[in-house]
């Protein structure tokens, strides 16, 4: 498919004063801190109280291991937007410690893969690790960006991403990246977040509210 | 939501809404702009004519 993207306004615009490589630091700062010390009490609610609010099964959670299960912060449930089928190929962008990839490799099956990306090292370590514990062969988990998914062109049935896309700084890039990893007809399931008042600039550049 | 369809979505839908921030353990800055938890979903449209027309339907605001 071939876009004329001159054709379309970008929406998000890029906001002047705002430091990309230092924000990107200050959020993978702030969720290797998750990964590794999800007790400690962020901004946000993590873990599996968090999951129980955002109307996970209880059933999805069973053998999954208690340390993925702590570090998770999402802001939505992607697997109420639809079922997962078995065989399908399934991409999780920004999976942190990897809870929405192993639920959804259990619904995908032995046929079906899933891969989770996430830009945060100690959050693919222990996605990793939990997919050793559970034996799960059919996913992998990948250090990468969502703008730039190391994934095929047209591979995907469905993307996945859960409390991520707020965070990108380049919202376009992430989208198109989405798409470009679609099959035509592929779904995006997303949970994330809705700010419904005006958000002056000067909130726009500080770092410490992209965080939390 | 335009922006999920400028780029390279049709049917995007908000399904659901839900504060899921209040009672965090540190103070969040969720309640000053408004902020609430979403799911949405969208979908890769099969043929370029069926994502232009989604495209045309984009309506600006003043």
């Amino acid at each position: 498919m071939v876009r004329d993207t001159a054709l379309i306004p970008s929406v998000a615009q890029p906001i002047p004063g705002l430091d990309l490589a230092e924000l990107r630091q200050a959020i993978q700062d702030e969720y290797a801190l998750v990964a590794t010390d999800p007790g400690r009490g962020f901004h946000f609610h993590t873990g599996r109280p968090l999951a129980r609010l955002l109307g996970y099964d209880d059933a999805w959670l069973d053998e999954i291991p208690e340390a993925t299960i702590a570090s998770f912060a999402g802001t939505g449930n992607p697997f109420a937007l639809g079922t997962l089928h078995d065989g399908e190929f399934v991409v999780d962008v920004g999976c942190g410690a990897g809870i929405d990839s192993l639920i959804a490799s259990r619904m995908v099956g032995a046929r079906g893969r899933v891969i989770g990306i996430d830009m945060t090292p100690s959050m693919v370590e222990r996605a990793r690790r939990s997919a050793d514990a559970l034996g799960a062969t059919n996913v992998e988990f990948k250090l990468g960006f969502a703008e730039r998914l190391p994934v095929p062109d047209g591979w995907a049935d469905a993307v996945i991403s859960n409390g991520v896309l707020n965070l990108f700084p380049d919202k376009v890039a992430g989208l198109q990246e989405m798409a470009r990893v679609l099959k035509p007809g592929g779904r995006l399931q997303i949970g994330d977040i809705l700010v419904s008042k005006a958000v002056p600039l000067s909130a726009k550049r500080d770092i410490d509210l992209w965080k939390g | 939501m335009a922006t999920v369809v400028a780029n390279g979505f049709v049917g995007c839908e908000i399904t659901w809404r839900a504060d899921v921030f209040s009672g965090a353990p540190q103070a969040s800055s969720a309640a000053q702009f408004g902020t609430v938890g979403i799911n949405f979903r969208a979908r890769k449209p099969m043929t370029e004519e069926e994502w232009l027309a989604a495209v045309s339907s984009l309506t600006c605001s003043t």
